[in-house]
């Protein structure tokens, strides 16, 4: 499932004195199985651009294809597009509604008109892979911690099974080990194969760990794209964006300007450890 | 849109009428509802339609600003006027068709209706559009306030209003958030009959209420940990203060009164 | 790195043995004892359910505890009035930014706590007006809440609270809804007021780099205080912080991978420390 962004712009209540240009020309294309991190600021376009994917938002100028059907035509179902393209708000805990937690995983692919078996299973699976125990599927949502509630909101989305899954700040509020957790969760769920994963975030750690390409808003536009080592190359500009560099990526910046070798890719402390090792003892290899 | 709608709206300008106090402003309108009634006659209506169309040049917003608050309003005013109109009894029959009687005493009612509520919504828009949530909030607080001595909850009411109009905007924003969280999941708000309509809008309305309790006990202790205890004892930033210009403005609401009840012949 | 002015003889907050419970039978503190001194930056860490939010109310008297003390500025809150008193000297600022604007004028909510106090219309407007330019927010007096950034309506909301000169301000969690610059804009606020202006802040927050500029951290952990020291202190027990479910920033990680490989570089908490200690290994 490939999805296709081409020359998008959108505009924010066109005409009045709050016109706001959150998309200016946008172009990029991500391929079927890719895990992307979409970094940005508050107000940058990341989270305009992702409700592009699923056709919450359409585009003013310009359009958007998901497996080169365009979202502008009148003949695409919405519905079909929803059901192939999954979207996570930020703090997703708040859409919970349903007396269980079985029936609100449940709401999404009962709206997709499966038989009970079919939905009972997805349900299943959906919590197994979010990590709900199944004891915990007759319980009202409102009574697990938020931790759990963010859990089962993901799951709500992950049980229609889309192809692509996109997650806006899935870590946003939790602590570090509900965190690590929480990314730990979303890299499994890529590794089973066969779905693209769009991470939106403004953590930079986050993304670092987790995804092989990061692609990165300003201003309503792509400002960088590309792996993990070639964005942190840019770290002066990133800080000019309001963005952080994860601190092994920047110490290894700051360390090559000081003539230290440093070989790319580094941003674990393990690794880079071992970089500065190999520096301070004299067996330099770069 | 709701964006075109300025019905109810604050309009922040340097009229005379802006400066007013709301107290003032309050006390004005409940005398131009007063006239509005009390006028029983087309040239009842027209004194106090004159005295709107002035008030509205002071304001520098002109009558057409107003005009064009009626329109979320006007299908209100079509109703009462039909309803007026073939359901008053007695006087004489203008058309008759089958259980469809109009008579003259039922057009000139229904007319009066239309009238009044048109005047009515006029006349209030002044109010809203030249004073800011707060300074209204503040007005009936203050105007209400020696009520207080016998129990009634003028700052309860004044604080609740106002926290109310702060929280509008955050509640529209988080329900078309939910909104949209909701369709992407597969959830239809805009089809099917009304029942199902209805239905749709469970998944919404939950999660709204639920969030807006939330915010509610957070709002309650940190207004608590800014030192709130209730009305008592409360200084404000903004005193009000009458002003001459406020007599002026109150003498003439008096004076389109008493003319308005002349024509009644009532003085 | 800069301390602020700290000063171990005088004691502004003292809690002794406080333990809260819940009316659902939920022990949130059990017992805990320490000293706050004036005019320091005292960080309190720990994960979500430790404890660290409830101590926080604990401290303004949004809660009074079910066993124990706690006195500050010599107040101990017994009812409503010395929880009144407490509050006058002692502010708080909460993590949601939406939810403790109470008015719809930026300027008016600055006011509403000295409006609570009975302060005079005069004085009002003057503090106001200073708390306003304090927070770098003057440009936005008369906006709606509801326009401004995350980063902003905190810092309207800290306006709101130092408008009342307080000594002491706990901030529970005031940037874990903020994205970086949000945060970053805030914690300059907070540090200007501890450094210049002599607060005594109190920083509750699960988020390490926040927590490695503070004179002092306290680590919670189930109720409890588990860990106490400077940062430096606490952050190079990384193996402990990590079984409390925290994580020791990066640049203490890294030193201590350094030291197992042999290198002997000092105490290091940013990247800019790191960078000059390795430089100077190099050479």
């Amino acid at each position: 499932m490939s999805i296709e962004v081409v020359n998008a712009t959108y505009i924010y209540m066109p005409g009045t004195p709050f016109e706001l240009k959150a998309l200016d020309g946008v172009s990029l294309r991500i391929e079927d199985g890719e895990f992307v991190g979409l970094i940005g600021h508050t107000g940058s376009g990341k989270s305009t651009l992702a409700q592009h994917f699923n056709a919450l938002l359409k585009p003013s100028l310009g359009s958007v294809y998901v497996n080169a059907l365009n979202l502008n035509d009148k003949d695409t179902s919405l519905k079909q597009v929803r059901r192939e393209v999954g979207l996570v708000f930020q703090y997703p805990e708040y859409q919970l509604f349903e007396e269980t937690v079985r029936k609100d995983i449940a709401f999404g692919p009962a709206n997709l008109g499966l038989s009970e078996e079919q939905i009972e299973a997805r349900v299943l699976e959906a919590a197994q892979i979010v990590g709900i125990p199944e004891d915990m599927l007759d319980k009202s949502p409102f009574e697990l911690s938020g931790g759990q509630k963010r859990r089962v909101a993901i799951a709500g989305v992950i049980a229609m099974r889309p192809q692509v899954l996109v997650l806006d700040e899935p870590a946003a509020g939790l602590d570090p080990r509900g965190r690590t957790e929480m990314l730990e969760m979303v890299r499994n769920y890529h590794a089973r194969g066969g779905v693209t994963v769009i991470m939106v975030s403004h953590s930079m750690d986050d993304v670092a760990r987790l995804c092989s390409r990061i692609i990165v808003m300003n201003r309503g536009v792509v400002a960088l794209d590309g792996t993990p080592r070639e964005v942190f190359a840019h770290g002066d500009e990133l800080k000019a964006m309001g963005l952080g560099v994860p601190a092994c990526a920047e110490l290894s910046n700051r360390l090559r300007q000081k003539g230290f070798c440093i070989p790319d890719g580094v941003f674990s402390p393990d690794e880079l450890a071992e970089a500065i090792r190999n520096n301070l003892k004299g067996d330099c290899h770069a | 849109m709701l964006k075109n709608v300025t019905l109810g709206q604050f309009f922040p300008g340097n009229s005379v009428i802006h400066k007013l106090d709301p107290r003032t402003k309050l006390l004005m309108t409940v005398g131009l509802i007063a006239a509005v009634f009390m006028a029983g006659s087309f040239t009842g209506y027209v004194l106090v339609f004159a005295y709107i169309f002035m008030a509205a040049s002071i304001t520098g917003f002109g009558i057409r600003f107003l005009v064009r608050g009626i329109k979320p309003i006007l299908t209100i005013v079509g109703i009462t006027f039909f309803l007026n109109m073939f359901f008053t009894s007695g006087g004489e029959a203008l058309i008759e068709w089958k259980f469809i009687r109009i008579t003259d005493v039922g057009l000139k009612n229904a007319a009066y209706m239309a009238i009044r509520l048109v005047l009515l919504v006029l006349g209030t828009q002044l109010l809203t559009l030249t004073t800011s949530p707060i300074a209204l909030t503040d007005g009936i607080e203050r105007l209400f306030h020696p009520l207080a001595k016998i129990g009634f909850p003028a700052h309860e009411l004044a604080m609740l209003m106002s926290i109310a109009l702060r929280f509008i905007p955050t509640l529209l924003e988080e329900a078309d958030k939910i909104m949209r969280a909701q369709m992407a999941r597969g959830a239809d708000f805009e089809s099917g009959n009304l029942l199902n309509r209805a239905k749709a809008m469970v998944p919404l309305m939950v999660p709204l209420f639920v969030s807006a309790f939330r915010r509610a006990d957070e709002l309650a202790l940190a207004m608590e940990a800014r030192c709130y205890r209730g009305g008592a004892g409360r200084t404000r930033m903004k005193v009000l203060k009458y002003a001459r210009i406020d007599l002026y403005a109150a003498g003439s609401m008096l004076l389109l009164f008493a003319v308005v009840l002349a024509t009644r012949g009532l003085i | 790195m800069i301390y602020s002015v700290m000063d171990k003889k005088n004691v502004v907050i003292r809690t002794d043995n406080v333990k809260y419970a819940y009316e659902d039978g939920h022990d949130a503190v059990r017992g805990v004892s320490f000293e706050v001194y004036k005019g320091e930056f005292l960080a309190i860490l720990g994960h979500n359910g430790s404890g660290k939010s409830t101590l926080a109310k604990l401290i303004n008297a949004l809660f009074l505890p079910s066993e124990g003390e706690i006195s500050v500025n010599g107040i101990v809150a017994k009812n409503e009035d010395e929880a009144f008193e407490v509050r006058r000297h002692c502010g708080m600022v909460f993590q949601n930014p939406d939810n403790q604007i109470v008015a719809t004028v930026v300027e008016e909510d600055v006011a509403f706590g000295l409006e609570n106090m009975g302060v005079s219309s005069e004085e009002i407007r003057i503090r106001v007006d200073a708390a306003l330019k304090n927070v770098g927010m003057e440009k936005f007096a008369m906006s709606a809440p509801h326009m401004l950034s995350g980063g902003q309506k905190q810092r309207v909301a800290i306006a709101g609270v130092i408008a009342m000169r307080p000594d002491i301000i706990v901030f529970d969690e005031a940037t874990a809804m903020l994205d970086p610059s949000g945060r970053a804009e805030v914690m300059r606020v907070v540090q200007d007021l501890n450094q210049n202006s002599g607060v005594t802040v109190i920083w509750i927050t699960h988020f390490m780099e926040e927590a490695a500029l503070a004179d002092r951290v306290l680590v919670m952990d189930a109720g409890l205080i588990a860990m106490e020291g400077t940062p430096m202190q606490v952050f190079s027990q990384v193996d402990t912080i990590r079984n409390l479910g925290l994580e020791a920033p990066e640049m203490i990680i890294l030193a201590n991978k350094l030291r197992a490989h042999g290198i002997d570089v000092k105490d290091v908490m940013t990247v800019d420390e790191m960078a000059v200690e390795l430089c100077r290994l190099k050479s």
